[in-house]
């Protein structure tokens, strides 16, 4: 072998090494099964029997006959959990205040997701009772507004839905406000509604991806008690144990995913 | 012409060397002259804040601007400013004018008259918590405590000043620069100087004290009319909380919010107040009438009650809310709610129902809310005296 030929070939053994070299450094991580993480999205919408809700607007009826509009709707999320085919689950312990009308607030971000394939998405709406504390959620203004009496069990709503409704046997006001109670023998009831969601879906390194929360505000007063603004709902229910356990029920078909 | 034309090249290029000079774009890049250095190099020291454990707890820390934190300097400089008439056009009216300590910085006046003998329309408000809020006056005209503090200087019903002619003032003293360069460093005494140093002060009055306080944190009894009135405030009984609070988790006693509490009647979807509030600033029609929820901690020293001072006392208050609210399209839903139907459809005034001794009992439970050591803190008293 010559000088020059031994010198191209060194430096084509180097100029190799040199590629592979650069190869590790950026290596892609495998797809859907990456070490990376990822971030994922909660769009959260609200619609009434598949009509999108307008705030002030007498367009809806619920399945008692009672036509309302909404004029509040605010409620609180937490403990946002991931959930594999295997049984492990990836979750968040954190609590978010949203309002229908603050689109900013609709919006959540759940970073540094473990890459892989999911099929369950679990939250709490409202909060449990180790979180329905002072002290447990953000001190925001937003979350002091939310703030249940002090006569009353548990610290904060999990929801304020107010607004005005027509018939079928009277008209007025309503104030659906959800929290915690106690039965006539001082028993407490957190009254908060787990969801838990079917949901395939992939968390990629580097990406993110979304999915869509939807409420249906007609299944709080649908399923499986129909609820009535006129007697149900008045004067106020936030003492009323047999109505917050009511809601709480109705709540469990309250939420789905769109695609 | 020969010689004159190397002369005009000359004077030319003279010129262009003068216009490039303006033009340089190094000049942009200077570093400030060095009357005005940056904020950054003042030595300030910060002000300590001492936040009971259950306040602390619930509201977290105090939050202040990223540009006007609290320090002793600049709280020290505005206490001054507050207290200091030099603000007004004839140097006879200062902020603590009409807010008095002793009224946990509210007047207890229905509306205070100017300089000018001019009366203002609305009743000053207590000053007490404020960091923990947005939005100021009745009608959010002042989205933060700055610029809330630049206003009453230059109101013709108020202190009726100038801004060029104060400042002024303030650069001629023979105490304020020095003050000045102690909080905001070797910067040029201005209005927004000014307004910085009495939003500290402002930001620096707070109120954790009183009974109320002491029971949550178990310190304290209440009196069984004060643990009937509780009762009262905290259910939809008399439904206080939802706006003023709850001594729990939100003991800052108001929402902060801007709702029309059903003061004055008026027809479906009318919205002619004579005050029109928020609905002024906003240009908002259904935002008429609606005004700032105010604080109930000290309510008891801190009468004439609501926007304009119409109720003299607390009793006056109670029965308000028990008989006379008044319907309006936009009035609280959490008002609403207690006002009867007519036979139209739309809603009679009435209101939550109480009995003479359930209205004692809530007077009793608000009293609970004074903090005494607030109103004589040294702290917040006049320094020139």
């Amino acid at each position: 072998m010559t000088y020059f030929n031994r010198f191209w070939l060194v430096f084509m053994i180097g100029l190799a090494g040199l590629a592979s070299c650069n190869n590790d450094d950026n290596a892609s991580p495998d797809n859907g099964n990456g070490s990376g993480t990822g971030t994922v999205t909660l769009q959260f919408a609200h619609h009434v029997d598949g009509k999108p809700l307008l705030m002030d607007s007498l367009l809806y009826q619920n399945q008692a006959g009672n036509k309302y509009e909404v004029t509040l709707l605010e409620y609180i999320v937490s403990r946002f959990q991931l959930g594999k085919a295997d049984g492990s689950s990836t979750a968040f312990d954190t609590a978010v205040y949203l309002n229908a009308e603050q689109p900013n607030s609709l919006t959540i971000t759940l970073s540094e997701v473990p890459a892989g394939s999911y099929n369950r998405f679990r939250f709490n709406h409202g909060l449990d009772s180790a979180m329905n504390q002072v002290g447990e959620v953000p001190t925001t203004q937003d979350f002091r507004n939310m703030a249940w009496g002090d006569q009353l069990p548990g610290d904060y709503h999990h929801m304020r839905m107010e607004g005005n409704f027509e018939g079928p046997d009277t008209s007025g006001v309503f104030t659906t406000h959800c929290g915690a109670s106690e039965d006539a023998q001082g028993n407490y009831s957190n009254n908060h509604v787990a969801v838990s969601l079917s949901h395939d879906f992939t968390v990629d390194e580097n990406t993110n991806t979304n999915i869509r929360v939807r409420m249906n505000l007609n299944e709080w007063y649908a399923n499986p008690n129909e609820y009535d603004f006129g007697s149900l709902d008045q004067p106020g229910i936030m003492g009323n144990h047999s109505r917050q356990v009511m809601l709480s029920q109705n709540g469990h078909n309250v939420y789905s995913l769109a695609q | 012409m020969r010689k004159i034309g190397p002369i005009l090249l000359l004077f030319a290029g003279v010129v262009v060397l003068m216009n490039c000079e303006k033009d340089d774009p190094l000049r942009d890049s200077e570093p400030k002259p060095p009357s005005q250095p940056d904020d950054s190099t003042v030595e300030t020291t910060p002000y300590e804040l001492d936040l009971p454990p259950h306040i602390q707890r619930s509201l977290g820390d105090m939050p202040v601007p990223d540009d006007n934190p609290l320090t002793k300097e600049g709280v020290k400089l505005g206490r001054m400013l507050f207290y200091d008439p030099i603000l007004s056009r004839d140097s006879s009216m200062s902020c603590a004018t009409c807010h008095k300590q002793e009224n946990a910085f509210a007047s207890n006046e229905k509306f205070n008259m100017g300089i000018t003998g001019a009366t203002g329309f609305r009743n000053a408000m207590a000053l007490m918590n404020l960091a923990w809020g947005d939005g100021f006056n009745w009608d959010n005209s002042a989205p933060t405590l700055e610029e809330q503090a630049l206003e009453p200087v230059v109101n013709p019903a108020e202190m009726h000043e100038s801004w060029p002619h104060a400042v002024k003032k303030l650069k001629r003293s023979d105490f304020y620069p020095e003050h000045f360069d102690n909080a905001f460093g070797d910067q040029e005494i201005t209005r927004h100087l000014t307004a910085k140093a009495i939003a500290q002060f402002v930001r620096s009055l707070t109120s954790f004290n009183a009974k109320i306080d002491r029971f949550v944190q178990g310190q304290a009894s209440l009196t069984p009319s004060e643990r009937r009135g509780r009762a009262l405030f905290n259910t939809e009984e008399g439904d206080c909380f939802h706006c003023h609070g709850s001594a729990n988790a939100n003991p800052l006693f108001t929402s902060n919010e801007f709702l029309n509490n059903g003061l004055d009647s008026m027809g479906p979807d009318q919205y002619n107040f004579n005050d029109r509030g928020l609905g002024a600033v906003t240009g908002v029609k259904s935002d008429r009438g609606k005004f700032k929820t105010p604080t109930l901690r000290n309510i008891e020293l801190t009468a004439p009650y609501m926007h304009d001072g119409r109720f003299e006392t607390l009793k006056a208050v109670m029965d308000f809310y028990s008989d006379s609210l008044q319907p309006a399209s936009n009035v609280d839903g959490d008002i609403l709610k207690h006002l009867p139907r007519s036979q139209n459809g739309y809603y009679n005034s009435g209101g939550m129902d109480l009995t003479e001794q359930e209205k004692q009992d809530l007077v009793n439970y608000l009293e609970t809310f004074t903090d005494t050591s607030f109103v004589n803190d040294p702290r917040y008293s006049d320094p020139f005296e």
